[in-house]
């Protein structure tokens, strides 16, 4: 008997201990002050930033972000057809301060070293990091279409960054004539928000039809098939029959020239004079992202696909537009959920700790009307270091869906919006 | 002898469930964490995305397991419900399940 009670009791010791034990590790954890540096603010960084507080309050987080709100590229497409306005589509980083504890440095990063593990900002300080997250996005490549550089984008706007682009665009679709041209260049994969330019056209000209129904959209387009084809195609031949018309690359769609002083826009076979020309050129990851030798040559970010961490150099993690994470496309929602990835990856990493196994998804929405939305989504996983898509989880809406399902999808639009707005700034 | 035998053998399993406990509650939280982006942080949506934290596991599974069968409308769910397993469905579950504050 004595020795059940005293096995009980030393048992009952083990047990209550674990917590205890667990307590300690804990303490001597936080006691080491762990910094995270994340440089981008967008989708990507402010996700990131976020949901390594949320998940550790004891790491330090700085976040570095030159401007001082962000606008969204996604539903900029909205405020282009006059159906949003630019507050709608603007977000504030006081939730990130506040709710979240995340120190917002508003400056740019201009050096990174690898090595001390220190970024140079261009206000001259260096700050040091244990881990660097960036989440700069994309950078345009000006000149690869002759003539087309960032004075030229004040006349033919790109407005592939949201902001006085995006006000731009809207001022010249407003200001022109009834009977108009629209020119919407839509460049060669890869390159952010893989159905953006189409959805845009379908905005435009939802916008052309209403007020403008002489006028004529042409996307002269870099490549000779697109994302959600069959789903957009159909859809304008019903609700903009004749307003629409799509080259593809092969029936000389690429613009390989712009003059803005003769207001000329030019592929290898034709030339155009278009009332409004907007020119989506080729991109690439932002400057920073290709600092230090972190991209592959041809302007993009390799990455380890379970940690997002960099596979030139250790200790730098790369998130979103800037990464190669194919066949996830360069979206809002993958920039946002390969953040999340990257948090908890980050985390253990900075515990010594494997990193867990990442959720790997995306869906992207599509407004063909206001009141007509469309739909690609998938769920990955990460098989030999590789992202993967899940049999039957990759895939679009279906191409014969009644309008209750189209307006289903445009009414998730809007809602995927508020909801991944606040899950990244909130 | 017995009790101190079997007493023994259950303290040397505890932090072998306790781990495979955490894990799937590691693996729940990242699979949440990924559906917030269109159904709101923490599973509460603004606006015509339902909310799903609000679901008893019972309700959360079934719908997770019509979406994916197609016995159930939905638009992108149908898509997403086929790239995640029983035990992914099972651990999203247990982690609202468990969430204070319900």
């Amino acid at each position: 008997m004595a020795v059940q009670v005293l096995t009980r009791r030393q048992l009952l010791g083990f047990i209550g201990g674990l917590p205890i034990a667990a307590g300690v590790v804990h303490r001597a954890w936080t006691q080491t002050h762990a910094r995270v540096l994340v440089v981008g603010g967008g989708f990507g960084g402010a996700t990131c930033a976020k949901y390594i507080r949320r998940a550790d309050a004891a790491i330090e987080v700085t976040l570095v972000e030159p401007r001082r709100q962000f606008i969204s590229c996604p539903f900029s497409n909205a405020v282009i057809a006059g159906l949003r306005d630019m507050a709608s589509v603007t977000h504030s980083y006081d939730g990130l301060r506040q709710r979240h504890g995340v120190h917002v440095v508003h400056a740019s990063a201009t050096a990174i070293d690898p090595t001390a593990h220190r970024v140079t900002l261009d206000d001259g300080s260096v700050l040091a990091y244990d881990r660097l997250v960036l989440a700069p996005g994309i950078e345009l490549r000006w000149g690869e279409i002759e003539g087309y550089d960032s004075a030229a984008s004040e006349v033919f706007p790109h407005a592939w960054k949201a902001g006085p682009q995006t006000i731009l665009l809207r001022q010249q679709l407003e200001a022109m004539a009834d009977g108009g041209l629209v020119i919407i260049a839509a460049p060669a994969e890869p390159y952010r928000c893989p159905p953006g330019p189409y959805e845009r056209a379908s905005l435009i000209a939802h916008y052309l039809k209403m007020h403008k129904p002489r006028s004529k959209l042409l996307i002269l387009d870099a490549k000779n098939a697109f994302t959600k084809q069959e789903l957009f195609r159909s859809a304008w031949e019903r609700l903009y029959p004749g307003l629409i018309e799509w080259i593809p690359q092969s029936q000389s769609g690429r613009v390989v020239r712009v003059d803005t002083r003769a207001r000329t826009v030019s592929t290898d076979f034709d030339d155009y004079k278009p009332a409004v020309a907007n020119i989506i050129p080729p991109q690439q990851a932002a400057a920073i992202a290709r600092a230090a030798g972190l991209d592959d040559g041809k302007g993009w970010c390799p990455v380890r696909a379970s940690t997002f961490e960099s596979t030139v150099h250790a200790g730098i993690h790369i998130i979103g537009d800037a990464a190669i994470a194919n066949p996830m496309p360069k979206s809002a929602f993958s920039a946002n959920n390969q953040a999340k990835t990257c948090a908890a990856a980050l985390i253990a990493m900075l515990r010594a700790e494997a990193a867990p196994a990442p959720a790997l998804m995306n869906t992207c929405y599509s407004l063909v009307a206001p009141d007509y939305g469309i739909s690609i989504a998938a769920v990955y996983r990460v098989i030999d270091d590789k992202i993967v898509a899940v049999d039957g989880s990759s895939g679009v809406s279906p191409l014969h869906a009644d309008a209750e399902t189209r307006t289903l999808e445009a009414e998730y639009a809007i809602s995927w919006y508020t909801n991944i707005t606040a899950d990244t700034f909130g | 002898m017995y009790f101190l035998l079997v007493m023994l053998l259950i303290a040397g399993l505890l932090p072998l469930r306790a781990a495979a406990a955490d894990s799937a509650t590691a693996r729940g939280l990242a699979l949440v964490n990924a559906c917030a982006a269109c159904h709101g942080s923490d599973g509460r949506s603004q606006g015509a995305i339902p909310s799903i934290d609000n679901l008893s596991a019972e309700d959360f599974i079934a719908a997770l397991k019509a979406f994916r069968a197609d016995a159930r409308k939905g638009t992108v769910m149908n898509r997403i419900a086929k790239g995640v397993d029983d035990a992914e469905i099972s651990d999203m579950a247990a982690y609202f399940a468990g969430r204070p504050g319900r």
